[in-house]
């Protein structure tokens, strides 16, 4: 394994300064992808049952009792959204829920994770991360365009180490994609290194910016010496990038930070490590790199598996790295051990995570054990992307129709552009920063739901996938009740539930006012707690 | 919440909210609140923000340059402080003088009406990567309380000049505006004109049930799901879940016949409709001071179909008409809301993108201009019955007092008791003040 890092990084030094040329490098080259890693890491199945080991003594110390398994269809609903970002399909629910084999939930996770929807979804949750929030409304084809570089990266399972690696070491030019890193954050070093600390290490450097915290393990020493590796990175303001064909970045020979209100100039240093050197052949940029994606950097792992498992548990596995006192501490250092020795594969990661019994507990029982203790599952709202691709599921959402808008017509990449239903709606559905498991919409984002178009399409008769289905003549009312709930939750209605439903079907005999009747009842299941929720 | 200023619990509120169609009304509630909001010391304040899109001119307005060759057609009106003077289309508008103070010394610097939009509407230059909330977002966000009405109504804002300017960018889209327009799609120039026989109906965008959805058939959706509801949630004692279906009753109840009142104007007489002016803006004008009354912190009127003030050609045939709608709203509504003894809480802004160049080009027209131009804040908490800064005899630079946009910024979140220097946390911890510039002290109470 080691082997094939190195391999890496040599074609990256070899090639000097050309990192476009690494990129192709990276995309031609299957030895970087994590596939073939059996052989020295343990299997997911064995990683899992460690973590439910770990887990079960966490339990036990604290005397909790963890809640019940998941039910079938409560699991696949949670697994869809979580690695695909949609609701299954009500075919695909009876399937699964009649299927008898003892393994379907292994099944199913790995037919999700290699569902061409995993790498969708995992590319707009990256480019959500990525980019600051209102970022898209303003550079809607430029993000378009970062969405199709990562989605082309998880589709191929693309080391998580060089995957970072490629984005932060990028050029830009004509790939558009990742150097939009690089212009969201004004290339200013200050910015990058706040985001880079962030996101790649986990932890909060910028607080240090302007001083040291007597409490803090980070120093301000810390958080000017990673924002020097960003110090020589320039975009320059040629035609092509005044008049956005493109963006290029290039890495100067010269250009340092200094402390605020001083002219001290502060050199790179490695946030809790070394001093970087400018004698190197390699740029700033591509030291930090490898310092940062190295095996040895536990912050490069650990944070990495830290947030995956927030992503499916709603909550990390520690609230912060700095967090020395963690009850977790163990359950990370093992987990992002185990990432490192398969080879920072992704997909294996996830696997691992969705195999857990921990993450098949089920969401409902009692709300007052602390959450780090994972002894239920915890309810997340949708995103709107969740959303509103779970609506097309439902009923064919698309819109051909272009809008006309201030955009340049002779713009390149003119085909980055997204369905603009889809891009209004999510624009008007975006929550503030906040608490994954909190409800953070308003009013206006209600109405939008209960009285706008989208809804219309998705309680339509004409429209409704799913409706249509129901105009079967075989089709009883029951069974009718039955798979729209089998569509919206992924479980049938019990009996109080069925019994208000088929109130209103009995109400309406005549042939129009049945499909009104059905669509009724779709919008007052999509337009539930339970649907906007994943539990 | 951010803003709870009477103590209300909120969960004991969300919990009291009338469900309309469901059970209970909530008309009840709205006399109450009001009783309430009188009597509370730290009074309640609103914002009546007036967008004039497309840039007028300031030299056929608030800045005369009467015997200057760059004057134009239009003759000086005397308003009801000696002294300052207005446009002669404006006469209605004049006898507010003493409660309008005229800033005749904005400089800015984008001549763009997309990039001069975002600057104006959010104190930045479209230029940096932070999304930047439009300042209507912020201050209403600020303002926020506890009612069943939107917090920041905008009605038929030109959102194609620069979408991001009129969004709430970073702070996330709960603080968006709730967008009303003329009923009947998309505004014509020719419908928003005050000239047209019947005042425009006005509606709030989502608040209307789908045209194929009768009221029957919406009660028994929400029958239905109130029921589902009540099964689902009993025994689950989540927060986020509560949320979910807290919001949801609110916006049932915004939709009821009693809340939806509020934005029906057919139910003032028609004397009063017409003497706002029956176009989009006039219309406008009377629903932010229906809206007020109810209690809305943040009303948003705008003037100018897309870019009505962009007189390139024919300027003064132009401004002499959008005048006259202007004047006939904006003074009905200073009216309106001093009658009530609202307009002491009641601060609004005159803006718009850039001004228009003093000189008269070949097109009887006038040009984009942001080195010296004007806006004009009213009401509560400005020192009225006065002019701001200067600008030259040919109106072309800025002799005394200048403002940048931030100063103008920071002086309406002063007025309205909000501090300008309050921060908000982006996603990546940024922290981006309410408005960057000084209050001008001079036009504050």
């Amino acid at each position: 394994m080691q082997l094939k890092r190195a391999y890496f990084w040599s074609l990256v030094a070899a090639l000097g300064l050309a990192p476009f040329s690494i990129a192709i490098a990276a995309d031609d080259s299957t030895e970087k992808t994590g596939a073939s890693s059996e052989s020295t890491a343990r299997s997911s199945e064995q990683m899992a049952a460690r973590v439910d080991e770990l887990m079960g003594q966490l339990w036990a110390a604290d005397k909790i009792e963890p809640a019940a398994q998941s039910a079938d269809g409560e699991f696949m609903r949670r697994v869809y959204l979580d690695l695909n970002g949609v609701i299954p399909r009500v075919g695909d629910v009876r399937a699964f829920l009649a299927d008898n084999n003892p393994n379907k939930r292994a099944e199913l996770i790995d037919r999700l994770l290699n569902s061409p929807r995993y790498s969708t979804h995992m590319a707009t949750t990256w480019r959500n991360r990525i980019l600051p929030l209102g970022v898209d409304a303003q550079r809607g084809p430029q993000a378009v365009a970062l969405q199709k570089w990562l989605r082309a990266r998880f589709a191929k399972n693309l080391r998580y180490d060089n995957l970072v690696g490629e984005m932060l070491l990028t050029l830009g030019g004509d790939e558009l994609g990742p150097a939009l890193y690089y212009q969201a954050n004004d290339v200013s070093p200050e910015k990058l290194a706040t985001n880079t600390a962030e996101l790649f290490l986990g932890v909060h450097l910028h607080c240090a910016q302007c001083h040291d915290h007597p409490t803090a393990s980070w120093t301000q020493r810390d958080f000017w010496g990673l924002a020097a590796f960003f110090a020589r990175v320039r975009a320059p303001e040629d035609r092509n990038n005044m008049m956005r064909m493109s963006y290029r970045l290039i890495d100067a020979d010269q250009g340092d930070v200094m402390l605020p209100n001083s002219t001290k100039v502060v050199s790179p240093k490695y946030p809790g490590g070394d001093e970087a050197t400018d004698e190197s052949d390699h740029t700033r940029r591509l030291q930090l790199a490898l310092w940062l994606t190295s095996p040895d950097n536990q912050f490069f792992s650990r944070a990495a598996v830290n947030w995956a498992w927030s992503q499916l548990f709603g909550h990390g596995i520690v609230e912060s790295l700095d967090d020395q006192e963690s009850v977790n501490n163990q359950l990370l250092s093992e987990l992002a051990d185990y990432f490192v020795k398969s080879n920072f594969d992704l997909r294996n990661l996830w696997r691992t995570l969705a195999l857990t019994r921990a993450y098949q507990l089920s969401s409902s029982g009692d709300s007052t054990k602390p959450p780090e203790h994972f002894s239920r599952m915890i309810a997340r709202p949708l995103s709107p992307e969740q959303l509103f691709d779970s609506f097309a599921i439902l009923a064919p959402l698309d819109d051909a129709a272009p809008r006309s808008d201030y955009s340049d017509p002779n713009a390149p990449n003119t085909r980055l552009a997204e369905s603009p239903l889809r891009t209004d709606f999510i624009r008007r559905m975006r929550p503030p920063p906040g608490d994954p498991a909190e409800y953070r919409e308003g009013t206006l984002q209600a109405l939008l739901l209960m009285n706008g178009k989208t809804m219309s399409d998705v309680t339509a008769s004409g429209r409704s996938s799913v409706l249509g289905a129901l105009e079967a003549p075989f089709m009883s009312d029951n069974d009718c009740v039955q798979s729209l709930f089998l569509a919206a939750f992924a479980r049938q209605p019990n009996d109080d539930e069925a019994k208000s439903c088929l109130a209103v079907l009995a109400d309406a005999k005549a042939p129009g006012e049945r499909s009104k009747a059905l669509g009724d009842i779709l919008w007052a299941l999509v337009n539930s707690t339970e649907f906007a929720f994943n539990q | 919440m951010a803003c709870n200023h009477r103590g209300i619990d909120r969960r004991e509120l969300l919990r009291n909210f009338g469900l309309g169609i469901l059970g209970t009304s909530c008309a009840r509630w709205l006399p109450s609140l009001a009783a309430e909001i009188a009597q509370d010391p730290r009074r309640r304040r609103h914002c009546i923000l007036l967008w004039m899109s497309g840039g007028p001119s300031q030299t056929d307005t608030f800045d005369m340059k009467p015997g200057h060759a760059n004057g134009g057609e239009f003759k000086e009106g005397a308003t009801s402080v000696p002294g300052l003077r207005f446009s002669e289309h404006l006469p209605k508008l004049g006898k507010f003088g003493d409660q309008l103070a005229v800033v005749r010394s904005l400089t800015t610097k984008e001549g763009d009406h997309g990039r001069g939009t975002h600057l104006v509407r959010t104190g930045h230059s479209p230029a940096g990567e932070v999304a930047y909330p439009s300042i209507a977002c912020s201050l209403a966000k600020e303002m926020e309380y506890e009612s069943v009405l939107p917090n920041y109504v905008t009605v038929a804002p030109p959102r194609d000049v620069n979408p991001a300017a009129f969004e709430p960018g970073f702070l996330g889209a709960r603080y968006a505006p709730a967008i009303v327009a003329g009923s009947g799609g998309p505004p014509s120039p020719g419908s928003a004109s005050m000239t047209r026989a019947k005042p425009v109906d006005l509606k709030m965008e989502d608040l209307e049930l789908p045209q194929d959805v009768s009221a029957d058939q919406a009660a028994r959706r929400l029958a239905l799901w109130n029921t589902m509801e009540k099964k689902f949630l009993d025994g689950r004692h989540t927060n986020a879940f509560e949320t979910h279906n807290a919001l949801y009753r609110k916006a049932a109840d915004l939709m009821t016949p009693d809340v939806r009142k509020a934005f029906d104007l057919s139910t003032e007489s028609d004397k009063v409709r017409s003497e706002y002016g029956n176009g989009v803006f006039g219309q406008g004008c009377l629903l932010a001071r229906r809206l007020v009354e109810r209690g809305v912190p943040f009303v948003e009127v705008a003037l100018g179909d897309g870019l009505g003030w962009d007189t390139h050609q024919d300027n003064f045939r132009r401004v002499k008409k959008l005048s006259e709608e202007l004047d006939a709203g904006w003074a009905t509504l200073m009216g309106e809301l001093q009658e009530r003894d609202l307009l002491k809480d009641t601060t609004i802004l005159w803006i718009s993108e850039f001004g228009r160049t003093p000189q008269i080009n070949g097109n009887a027209g006038r040009d984009h201009f942001p080195a010296a131009w004007s806006c004009v804040f009213a009401g509560g908490g400005i020192k009225g019955g006065q002019a701001y800064g200067k600008t030259s005899a040919d109106g072309a630079t800025v002799e005394e007092k200048q403002v940048g946009i931030g100063d103008v910024l920071a002086t309406l979140s002063t007025a309205l008791g909000v501090p300008p220097d309050h921060e908000n946390m982006t996603a990546s911890n940024r922290p981006i003040k309410i408005a960057e510039g000084t209050p001008i002290h001079d036009i504050l109470t």
